[in-house]
């Protein structure tokens, strides 16, 4: 079946930009996309990055006597200044707590963060572990100075660009393509065949990530027209307007109390009448005046519209707003709905694999795209300089985005092997990113493309199958001891490790013998 | 395979429809959200549509830059429309 196509101009101009901005934006996209699988898991993987957190949640946390115990080891955290406290979950069995410190009027606020432990009931202020923050910020490139955000954002937009005139190209035989795939043919068909099968499968998903993506990183573009014609430029009371529930009034000079009602005594009632939400975060503002409130927001991560919030006066219970799961309008879910989407948190572990092979999906659809551009180049139409230029940044472009994945297995293998260092997150990262340099050049010196992806392969199948005996030898919870221990989130990030690297290593000695036969059959 | 030549525009025709493409789809994509907040009864619930919907209609003007034939046309034409928007949310906001 055919559909109506574009004429010979419009689809001549569309191809043209459609390979313009894929290829600008591929490696680049390619990161955004490797990393943030990865990062689907960061929380699945907290134990595995983090040693001291590995056991089983205990009985119920008191998240008052938590903050007195802060202000008793620290006297100038302050009680009266906005306080958020990200409550501990069976994947990540520790509580987080962002605050202010006092300081004199007209100084700039002064952070105070510091983790607790429930089992030892100890705090810990430094940042001990990395890998997911580190993999979370590379996938919006914010190592990168100023502009790393903006520049991910604009990956994000053009990748919206590059899905659609890719759909426009291919509209006309659409239906045929989607059963299009053949391993038959020259190298050019197979990318050309592999590029649009498995960029159709993963359209409904590449163009949401395209979208919300920009939303992340370019929000502030839809936001500041909106505050500057509707608001007069005044970004509080938009704020108020657009997103009430986040935004709760207090006064400055509100009295100091001492009787406010304790927070679990609050929450009890709320956790024990919606059973199937779980606590994600807590809000406090004025924690020790008699104006001060606090904002529950809970999650029920099985379904689309699970999430939402509750705000509570401190002083007398009293429900100051609720907006949780059913009592949500439009405007409450639009936002939600974008986090949902593209975090993946609302069909459980299943639905992050999803994303995880749609992900790597995409990213084949990235390299294929590279390797297409190439060989349609690969005529005698191109001189020899031009077709120099395009197999070096083809082979350039490979040599990034392919080391990214022994550069990832090192990231993991070098989070425990440097566990106690002092500057611990400093080291782990530049350990990754050096990693990830050298490994690049030396993936410059294979000389076809072919070369290139088994020396990573081998690389990365090495590095993969390390990260299960480096935490085996430094904490000793090798996988069969995780397992009988009941620790499924170690032990399955080691078995994904293992199976990954064992299945790279078996690939890249395949794709040795094939080569050996073609160069026996040469000679 | 690659796309060829004698469709695609001069520099000048491209520089104009890639500023027409990324700075007036913008504008007109915004000034057209707000027009439609304006105009209808849910401004709030439209203003935080345009989360995304902004972001979606800018590529596709975007792409119909690049498809138009001149590249002073496409400018006068997002131009036109983005007055025309922004004089029906200073009457109506």
């Amino acid at each position: 079946m055919k559909l109506k196509g574009l004429s010979v101009r419009l689809y001549n101009i569309t191809f043209h930009i459609h390979t313009v901005s894929g290829i600008v934006i591929s490696f680049a996209l390619y990161v955004i996309f490797f990393a943030g699988a990865f990062t689907l898991f960061k929380d699945e993987f907290y134990q595995w990055e983090n040693p001291a957190s590995r056991q089983s949640l205990g009985k119920a946390i008191d998240y008052d006597e938590i903050l007195y115990k802060i202000k008793q080891l620290n006297p100038s955290f302050d009680l009266s200044e906005d306080i958020t406290i990200r409550t501990e979950t069976t994947q990540a069995p520790l509580v987080q707590i962002y605050g202010h410190l006092i300081v004199s009027k007209g100084r700039p606020e002064q952070h105070y963060n510091t983790t607790y432990y429930p089992q030892t009931g100890t705090f810990s202020k430094d940042e001990k572990t990395t890998v997911g923050e580190t993999l979370y910020r590379l996938h919006f490139f914010d190592h990168i100075p100023l502009i790393g955000r903006f520049l991910s954002g604009f990956v994000a937009l053009f990748f919206a660009f590059a899905v659609i005139t890719g759909v426009m190209i291919h509209w006309q035989n659409i239906f045929t393509k989607f059963n299009g795939f053949s391993l038959k043919g020259s190298l050019k068909n197979i990318w050309t065949n592999a590029h649009t099968v498995f960029g159709l499968l993963g359209l409904p998903f590449q163009l949401m990530y395209a979208i919300t993506g920009a939303y992340y990183m370019l929000s502030f573009l839809v936001l500041l027209p909106v505050v500057f014609v509707f608001f007069g430029g005044n970004q509080q009371k938009a704020l108020q307007v657009i997103l009430p529930d986040r935004v709760l009034a207090t006064t400055k000079d509100a009295l100091v109390t001492t009787k406010n009602l304790k927070i679990s005594s609050l929450l009890d009632p709320i956790k024990n009448e919606h059973n199937n939400l779980k606590l994600q975060y807590l809000q406090i503002k004025h924690y020790d005046r008699e104006d001060g409130t606090l904002l529950a927001a809970l999650d029920n991560t099985k379904t689309f519209a699970g999430s939402g919030s509750v705000a509570i006066a401190l002083r007398d219970g009293r429900i100051l707003s609720d907006n949780l799961p059913g009592k949500k309008g439009y405007a409450q879910s639009v936002l939600p709905g974008i986090a949902r989407l593209h975090f993946a948190t609302f069909g459980g572990l299943t639905l992050k694999i999803i994303y995880f092979f749609l992900a790597f999906f995409t990213c084949f659809v990235i390299i294929s795209g590279v390797l297409l551009w190439k060989e349609a180049r690969n005529k005698k139409i191109y001189n020899d300089k031009q077709k120099r230029f395009h197999h070096s940044t083809t082979m350039c472009y490979l040599a990034i985005s392919f080391s990214l994945f022994p550069a990832v297995a090192i990231l993991f293998n070098a989070e425990l092997l440097v566990h106690n260092m002092e500057n611990h997150v400093f080291w782990v990262q530049t350990i990754f990113f050096v990693f990830w340099l050298i490994l690049t050049i030396v993936g410059l010196f294979a000389s076809t493309e072919a070369a290139s992806t088994r020396l990573y392969l081998f690389l990365g199948g090495l590095c993969s199958v390390a990260v299960p005996i480096t935490n085996g030898i430094v904490t000793d919870d090798w996988i069969w001891i995780s397992c009988a221990k009941g620790n499924y989130y170690v032990a399955g990030t080691d078995v994904f490790w293992l199976f990954s690297g064992l299945l790279s290593l078996l690939i890249a000695a395949k794709m040795k013998l094939k080569d050996k036969k073609v160069t026996e059959s040469l000679f | 395979m690659p796309a060829k030549n004698e469709y695609l525009s001069t520099k000048r025709q491209r520089a104009l429809k890639i500023t027409a493409g990324l700075i007036g789809g913008y504008f007109l994509a915004v000034a057209f959200q707000m027009m439609i907040s304006v105009l209808i009864p849910y401004r709030i619930e439209v203003i935080l549509t345009g989360a995304f919907s902004i972001f979606m209609l800018w590529v596709v003007l975007m792409i119909t830059a690049f498809l138009a034939r001149s590249g002073w046309m496409i400018w006068g034409i997002y131009l036109f429309c983005f007055l025309v928007c922004s004089i029906i949310v200073f009457f109506f906001k």
